[in-house]
């Protein structure tokens, strides 16, 4: 497994921010890792006329090559709970190579009904290896394993991905420093009722799109947005039809999520009114979260009105610091939030679990734009956003 | 806001879902998680190995077996006190008629196809049962809200039809791969092992094709005690290389595009067939295949000359010596590998004669199969939008009722983008009581022409009743007696002026489906001449207008549809519809002109046959979607 998760690493981790760029006539002919549908794939020595019929339809999707690359990585899942679950499955069912879930906590009565990979016989079991049980039975060429220890103390090296689900920030901003330091692409996702988030911090991430060519314009050279720089481009012949492809290859530099929750909104949102209007109240509500669970050893707030109060003032001053317009946080959302912190609703979590599988399958094959790195879902307007909240001044 | 109120109504709720594939495994175990109780699941079809990478309640030692029944059976595995009750059935039979829905609190699709689609959405419109419609396509999927009165309905806004070809260019200038596979497809695979009596274009390209009708009528028929090797490469000989030598000669077609070369069999396979064919002993007719018994293995390995002349040789004579009773029967199927082989190959080989790029087994498959890219991520995702629109509707939270779409990925800054329904369409066929116009030559089609074409083809009714006032011209039902039914099977022939009660210009025809409960009125007007090459059916329908069918791309995944960074990233939802469409239709490309020689050469091709061929749909998780020019200019709700 140790060879496997190394041979992935090259693949997911991008070369070194301060690497010295090529120049670009040099970048434009080694050609990007080619295009799903691309003719020249080949099947990779691993995968089997057996995995091409099982996986059919999504090697349709993301391509052979993008599919080995998923073949040979090792994912750590940290808490198994119902967002877990959702995500488990969609790996598990893509054919990652191999999952690792750290859950120190027993199956109990109020876990059944929410969770689809356990039933009333696991009562008791650790819910990593309840679920397990059941996730081996989905897909019995994924082996997954579970580890009964705190995530903390988890040697990450033999990962290629570590996705951290319904934790407190007190445990979030530890795990994903020690990642981000070990070069290993990082999520955070958790849910509240009807809302929830996604963070990413992929380190410095590599990608390419394959698009139409739409003029005989290529796409420049150069930084595209604070986080994401052009580093080459290349055109396919064109076909019968004139048409050509145009297949661009791109790098997102992430921040850690404790520089994230201190980043101001955006430029283009944050200078435009309108736009200001449409940010979701759920960013200030999870800021206030996570600062009054830093302040109380973890806890989120309880339904005391010393706590409310507290709770309120916070998300007050996270709104204003985000220079949100006043009237974006109403009460009714704030006890919408607060009834329903750390709860976990079915559609909430299909919804959270299918877009962090589907960032982490793209992410590992190298593929499509990933989640640059809060999205915030809201199922009562059902609408999933994604800022990019990054400090001002980039740290080194 | 999983209030109390909320999870009573859930508690309380009758629901039921259509479709127990892709979006129908999420969607179950989504609802039976959120607590709801009594829901029944309706799905005809069975479990197969292309189904589990996303549809995660089944397992390998399922397939075969009825989706509807193990879909249940593995929900109630983690929820064991609820009720679903499943049905392994057409939701097209009658047994699922108005009363049956009219049981139900909210209906959700899950479902693969247009024809079904529509009609589910008639019967929640005749049961005044709220429908959730969804669909998937890659990462791309939307979630649509339909209630009787207060939202467009699921047809208000007409849906793309299936993606068709003109017949010359399947028959004479391929231009791309698809070309090559629709003519290996639906025609030489339909001439040599389908039904011999269906009308094939096969030999209707050459100029001189009427006075060696006779003689071309043979070709394709194995000769008695031919040797099957040989039979093989006669046809080989004769398809691609003595009937593109006879279309090189008619020199205006090649004018303005590429000449294609003959190929004959003796030049790529100088020497016959080895025996190769020991490894084949497969019983299950679906397992025989010509790569197999080739040693070939790959499927994403793009085969040489030589080797698709193998395999087509190979694929034959195992048509021929394993399958011999299919033969004559045998319609294409994505799942038949036999037929996938042979398909391939005869594809590349014309490919290779008209110089376009040749593709691997894997990739021709998808072309055939029209195979839809799917999935578990984004039926997960839909499949939570379903359940809490479904909540809305249960809570007739009008006013937050959205349509969703799914985009591709975030590079605008959002995953989803809601959009308020739109008002029911005034003049939507189906919804609403407005008349449609039907010009058509009164004098020369006959009523069979109109139930074929307007009323089943294009109206998508099951059980047609026609009406001219109070004459009942035609009807469908097993309760006829049988004097009724050579009455209306004699009507069918008739020509529409000459019917018992003759419908002619000004005459307001009456088409009823009881069991969609549908009526529509059509004003016919009298005309005389169509443009053969715009109104092939020899009619022209108006009133509903059928939305110009879009491209699939090819071979390009949809996925690959392109956003820039630099488009406009923060129009408010409802302007950014005609923007997202593009995106979500993926990349929309016009359709080659077709060189001027060999425009004329069509027309008269045309002119015989008025045909052309098509392509659909009949994978799942097909996304219906497609093109949806109007929608920006439509009223919201208020």
């Amino acid at each position: 497994m140790a060879d496997n998760a190394a041979k992935t690493i090259d693949v997911v981790a991008a070369p070194p921010a301060d690497s010295p760029a090529a120049p670009p006539q040099a970048e434009q002919e080694t050609a990007p890792p080619s295009d799903a549908q691309s003719p020249t794939d080949t099947l990779p020595p691993g995968i089997t006329a057996d995995e091409i019929a099982l996986y059919d339809r999504q090697i349709r999707l993301w391509g052979i090559l993008a599919q080995e690359k998923l073949r040979t990585s090792s994912i750590l899942l940290i808490t198994i709970k119902a967002l877990g679950n959702e995500i488990a499955k969609n790996l598990v069912l893509a054919g990652i190579g191999s999952l690792t879930i750290i859950d120190t906590t027993t199956v109990t009565e109020d876990d059944l009904g929410s969770q689809f990979l356990i039933s009333q016989e696991n009562v008791g079991q650790n819910r990593a290896d309840a679920a397990a049980a059941n996730l081996r039975k989905l897909n019995p060429r994924v082996p997954v394993t579970t580890l009964a220890v705190d995530p903390l103390a988890v040697d990450l090296s033999i990962f290629s991905m570590i996705i951290a689900t319904d934790l407190s920030i007190t445990l979030l901003n530890p795990l994903n420093a020690k990642a981000h330091f070990g070069n290993k692409p990082f999520y955070a996702a958790g849910s509240h009722g009807f809302y929830g988030f996604v963070f990413a911090d992929l380190g410095t991430h590599t990608y390419t799109i394959t698009r139409p060519s739409l003029n005989n314009h290529p796409t420049l050279l150069g930084p595209e947005s604070a986080t994401r720089t052009v580093i080459a481009t290349s055109r396919s012949p064109r076909d019968a039809a004139g048409n050509t492809t145009e297949t661009v290859t791109k790098r997102e530099a992430y921040q850690p999520l404790i520089l994230a929750n201190t980043s101001p909104l955006p430029l283009d949102i944050s200078a435009n009114r309108r736009r200001l209007r449409n940010v979701s109240p759920l960013l200030p509500c999870l800021r206030a979260l996570w600062e009054f669970e830093t302040e109380s050893n973890g806890l989120p707030p309880a339904h005391n009105a010393a706590d409310l109060q507290r709770f309120t003032h916070l998300a007050t001053d996270k709104s204003r610091d985000l220079q949100l317009p006043p009237e974006l946080l109403q009460a009714s959302f704030l006890r919408s939030f607060l009834q329903n912190l750390y709860c976990e609703i079915s559609p909430v979590t299909a919804f959270l679990g299918g877009a962090v599988a589907q960032d982490v399958i793209n992410a590992i094959g190298g593929r499509e734009q990933p989640i640059q790195n809060m999205l915030l879902f809201d199922g009562e307007a059902s609408k999933a956003d994604v800022l990019a909240l990054v400090p001002v001044v980039p740290a080194a | 806001m999983a209030s109390q109120q909320q999870l009573t109504t859930i508690k309380v709720a009758k629901v039921l879902m259509v479709g127990a594939g892709g979006i129908g495994c999420e969607l179950l175990k989504t609802l039976a998680l959120s607590d709801f109780r009594d829901i029944h699941i309706i799905d005809m079809d069975t479990i197969e190995v292309s189904n589990l990478n996303r549809q995660f309640l089944f397992r390998q030692s399922h397939v075969g077996q009825s989706k509807a029944k193990v879909a249940r059976d593995a929900v109630l595995k983690f929820k064991p006190h609820i009720n679903i009750t499943p049905y392994h059935a057409n939701v097209k039979d009658p047994e699922f008629n108005v009363d049956f829905f009219k049981q139900f609190n909210v209906v959700l699709n899950g479902l693969d196809n247009l024809d079904a689609r529509r009609h589910v959405n008639r019967l929640c419109l005749a049961a005044e049962v709220p429908l959730v419609e969804s669909g998937t396509t890659g990462f791309l999927g939307q979630v649509t809200v339909h209630v009787k009165g207060r939202t467009e309905c699921y047809e208000c806004q007409p849906k793309p039809a299936p993606k068709t070809y003109p017949v010359c260019t399947i028959t004479s200038t391929p231009s791309k791969f698809v070309h090559c596979i629709v003519w290996a497809k639906d025609l030489l695979f339909a001439k040599l092992v389908g039904d011999k009596n269906q009308e094939n274009d096969l030999n209707v390209r050459s100029t001189d094709a009427a006075s060696s009708s006779e003689q071309t009528e043979d070709v394709f028929e194995r000769r008695r005690d031919e040797d099957i090797e040989l039979y093989g490469r006669r046809i080989y000989d004769h398809v691609f290389g003595y009937n593109i030598e006879k279309a090189l000669s008619n020199e205006e077609t090649w004018k303005n595009s590429i000449r294609p070369k003959p190929i004959y069999s003796r030049d790529v396979l100088p020497e016959g067939l080895a025996q190769q064919n020991g490894i084949c002993a497969a019983d299950d007719p679906l397992l025989v295949s010509a790569m197999a018994s080739l040693g070939m293995k790959n499927p994403q390995d793009i085969w040489s000359l030589m080797e698709n002349s193998k395999i087509f040789l190979e694929s034959l004579k195992l048509f021929f010596m394993k399958r011999e009773k299919e033969i004559g029967n045998l319609t294409f199927d994505k799942d038949d590998q036999l037929a996938v082989e042979f398909v391939t190959a005869a594809a590349n080989i014309r490919a290779s004669s008209f110089g376009i790029p040749l593709h691997s087994l894997f990739e021709a498959k998808g072309i055939a199969g029209n195979i839809v890219h799917a999935v578990a991520t984004t039926n997960a995702i839909i499949a939570g939008l379903i359940v809490i629109e479904a909540i809305k509707v249960l809570q007739n939270d009008t006013n937050n009722y959205r349509m969703t779409y799914c985009l591709e990925h975030p590079t605008r800054k959002m995953l989803l983008m809601p959009v308020e329904p739109f008002e029911p369409n005034k003049s939507c066929y189906v919804c609403s009581e407005t008349p449609l116009t039907l010009e058509i030559n009164t004098h020369r089609a006959k009523l069979r022409d109109f139930v074929e074409k307007i009323v089943k083809a294009k109206l998508g009714m099951c059980f047609p009743l026609i009406m001219h006032g109070a004459a009942l011209l035609y009807e469908v039902g097993d309760d006829l007696d049988e004097d009724m039914v050579a009455n209306y099977a004699a009507n069918l022939e008739k020509v529409l002026s000459e019917l018992p009660s003759p419908i002619t210009s000004g005459t307001v025809v009456t088409v009823e489906d009881l069991k969609q409960e549908l009526t529509c009125n059509f004003n016919i007007k009298h005309r005389v001449e169509f443009d053969e090459e715009k109104e092939p059916d020899g009619m022209l329908l108006s009133g509903w207008t059928q939305a110009s069918s879009v491209e699939k791309d090819d071979n390009k995944s949809i996925g690959n549809g392109g956003t820039t960074s630099n488009a406009s990233q923060t129009v408010p939802a409802a302007e950014n519809n005609d923007e997202a469409d593009n995106v979500l239709s993926g990349k929309k490309r016009k359709v080659p002109e077709v060189p001027e020689g060999a425009a004329q050469d069509c027309v008269s091709d045309i002119t015989r046959k008025n045909k052309k061929l098509e392509m659909v749909d009949d994978d799942d998780d097909c996304l219906m979607l497609e093109g949806d020019p109007g929608i920006c200019k439509k009223k919201k709700l208020q």
